[in-house]
């Protein structure tokens, strides 16, 4: 499927990335740092598909991935569960609240890397119903 | 940074702040390979159904909304 092909990620520079892991370190009094195995690499990854028309399960998996890198010391979950669902904002107004609601947290639990395969499949089920609106 | 750029960085912020007791601080999915994110529970769920279910009785009412 390809899933709502477009540039998911143009209005959100690495810059941003590292912006919003500062702000959720700070309120918790955590350290704000990047690691020195990890932020290269997501970097690197985050700037290569940054302006590429790419689908949504493939946004999922960019940030999946980029967490798992991890590229910060702490709250690398929180930014990457935090930029999908801002990006994802948009696109749910288009759904019932009931289903927008359950891509949200399908879309959240993919790249907190908690979905279970019940719900890969839900998300299949969903974007097929908002490529359709 | 772009208008569009700095009102996502907000918007962002707001959405990740909200959820913040939901997550670990330390790195659990890069170490573990198994990822952690506390449950929200079907309370929201449940509000949305229960809104959507009285907006549809009201229509069906012919009551003005």
């Amino acid at each position: 499927m390809a899933g709502l092909n477009k540039n998911w990620l143009r209005v959100v520079p690495w810059e941003t990335v590292v912006s919003i892991n500062a702000a959720l370190c700070d309120a918790r009094n955590a350290l704000h740092k990047p690691t020195s195995d990890g932020y290269a690499p997501a970097k690197d990854l985050w700037e290569r598909n940054r302006l590429r028309q790419i689908s949504l399960p493939e946004l999922l998996q960019i940030c999946f991935q980029c967490h798992r890198l991890a590229p910060f010391c702490n709250y690398n979950g929180n930014t990457f569960v935090t930029i999908v669902k801002t990006l994802l904002n948009d696109e749910l107004n288009r759904l019932p609240p009931d289903q927008a609601h359950i891509l949200r947290s399908i879309a959240g639990h993919i790249v907190a890397g908690t979905a279970t395969d019940i719900e890969e499949k839900q998300l299949d089920s969903l974007l097929s119903v908002l490529e359709k609106i | 940074m772009t208008a569009a750029e700095n009102r996502f960085l907000k918007e962002a912020v707001k959405q990740g702040l909200r959820m913040q007791h939901r997550f670990l601080a330390e790195p659990v999915l890069a170490r573990t390979g198994k990822g952690y994110l506390k449950s929200e529970g079907v309370t929201t769920l449940q509000r949305i159904k229960a809104s959507l279910k009285t907006s549809k009785s009201k229509r069906r009412n012919g009551r003005a909304e």
